[in-house]
């Protein structure tokens, strides 16, 4: 009685035109069904990227690590003064492999292979996830993105001429999916034979704490460091070690370069294109008649019997002034 | 009861000998820097970040045992390390008026090496002339016997450029 009840006080839906048509077709293989029913998935969204130099948005957490290391190359750019020379730092990752590390890189080494100070290093060591900043809801189904749209597309110029023509030009839009918000830690060390130098690079590196780090052509982050730890340490039989350590807390957010996200994600769409008709009038009726076909030398001519109307007109005309 | 062994022409033989192997016929050498003390400014650490200046460094031919070298690996990637030990005839420091002593540089095969320790036990017959053996009552002319041989340096390579003694050579 329930069910009844609720069914009969149920808005009705009224059917799409594709449900429709799709209701009239008599499959004929009953077993592989009506070829038309392909789901739910709407090919006006799958536009080519062909001849599109605009890459589909994507923001690794190579891409955060490398902003790091641009930070701290071309911003905070490190240096000591040694033997009455400036030196600037060189900025490694951590742990990098046997081969690149004492056969490539020749230029934080002596000629023995030792590794000389100063020198950086960073590398990551936690990523933690952001839950209370955004949600795309669900990743295989994400449908809570943000918009780019394309400035410029070469195909479709806009320049004086469609002005005239009172053209409004396609617009490109590129959907990007709300990212991944994420907190990043990072291990940093600093390596120097002195601890005066030591505290000009800390001084370098803690003014630069609390902003944004990163390529301000590309991305940037904000970047926190809470601390420094020195160590100051005499070893048997190895050289004095002169090093500070801190965390790096970097907030970050990813977007993937996933299949996932391509497969259910709109990666393109444009704005709709407009053909606006208009009503003119005319009081010559012949522009209307059917043109006439004419041979000349080699070319087909089609004569518009306006032309033709509007000549004769123009013969008359002239004979009753002359 | 007196000493037989030892004695002044004895340690004279064996200084004859040493001589002529470690100069003649292995013929090893190494220099030594001594920092000027009063010349070099030091910080609040402890340390040296600006000029570091040196004695001019004394050649002395010497025995040298080296460890294997050592590629301790860390986050900086591969490092190097060597310990080197040079053995010198005392009477050759004395003659050159060098006392070796922690902290100063040894030059070897064009690599600095700084001196963990010094040792200096390689008494002749077990006696150390500078101890005051003569007021032993029941002999007391134990001070002409036995020599203070040999000082062993132990050291470690430390990084080419931060003596700064010729830092584009080390560098590269």
């Amino acid at each position: 009685m329930n069910d009844n009840q609720a069914s009969y006080n149920r808005k009705p839906v009224p059917k799409s035109q594709k449900e429709i048509s799709n209701g009239f077709v008599d499959p004929y293989d009953q077993n592989l069904g009506n070829p038309n029913n392909f789901g739910s998935k709407n090919r006006g969204h799958e536009q080519s990227f062909r001849n599109d130099t605009v890459k589909p948005f994507t923001l690794g957490i190579q891409d955060i690590d490398e902003s790091i290391m641009y930070y701290f190359k071309n911003v905070i750019k490190p240096f000591v003064i040694q033997n009455g020379e400036r030196i600037n730092v060189p900025i490694i990752y951590g742990a990098p492999e046997r081969w690149k590390s004492f056969q490539k890189d020749g230029y934080y080494r002596d000629k023995n292979g030792k590794i000389m100070s100063p020198i950086i290093l960073f590398k990551r060591t936690n990523l933690q996830k952001v839950r209370n900043i955004g949600n795309k809801l669900d990743a295989n189904n994400p449908v809570n993105f943000g918009v780019f749209q394309k400035r410029y597309t070469s195909g479709n110029a806009y320049g004086p001429f469609e002005v005239l023509n009172n053209r409004i030009p396609e617009k490109t839009y590129y959907p990007v999916i709300v990212p991944d918000y994420v907190t990043l830690q990072y291990s940093c060390t600093i390596q120097t034979y002195y601890i005066e130098q030591l505290n000009k690079i800390i001084e370098a590196v803690n003014y630069a704490s609390d902003s944004y780090w990163g390529n301000p052509e590309r991305f940037k982050f904000s970047a926190r460091i809470d601390s420094f730890n020195t160590i100051n340490e005499l070893n048997q039989g190895q050289d004095r070690i002169v090093k500070s350590t801190f965390d790096l807390t970097l907030n970050g957010y990813i977007i993937p370069d996933t299949i996932q996200k391509n497969l259910t994600a709109i990666n393109k769409f444009t704005d709709k294109s407009k053909i606006i008709f208009s009503v003119e009038t005319t009081s010559d009726a012949s522009v209307f008649e059917k043109g006439e076909v004419e041979t000349r030398g080699n070319r087909t001519v089609v004569t518009n019997s306006s032309t033709s109307g509007r000549n004769k007109e123009a013969q008359n005309r002239s004979n009753t002034i002359g | 009861m007196c000493a037989l062994f030892g004695g002044s022409r004895d340690v004279s033989l064996f200084r004859g000998l040493s001589r002529e192997l470690v100069g003649d016929i292995i013929s090893q050498q190494a220099a030594i820097y001594k920092p000027q003390l009063a010349e070099t400014k030091v910080n609040i650490y402890g340390e040296t970040p600006g000029t570091r200046y040196f004695d001019e460094p004394v050649l002395l031919n010497c025995l040298i045992s080296r460890d294997d070298q050592a590629y301790p690996e860390s986050d900086l990637g591969i490092d190097f390390n060597w310990g080197v030990e040079f053995r010198f005839l005392r009477d050759d420091l004395i003659d050159a008026n060098v006392l070796i002593e922690i902290g100063d540089i040894v030059l070897y095969q064009e690599s600095y090496y700084e001196v963990n320790s010094t040792v200096s036990n390689q008494y002749v017959v077990g006696k150390n002339p500078d101890y005051p053996n003569a007021e032993n009552p029941l002999e007391n002319d134990l001070d002409q016997f036995g020599s203070n041989f040999s000082v062993i340096v132990k050291t470690h390579i430390i990084p080419a450029d931060k003596l700064g003694i010729s830092p584009k050579k080390e560098r590269f």
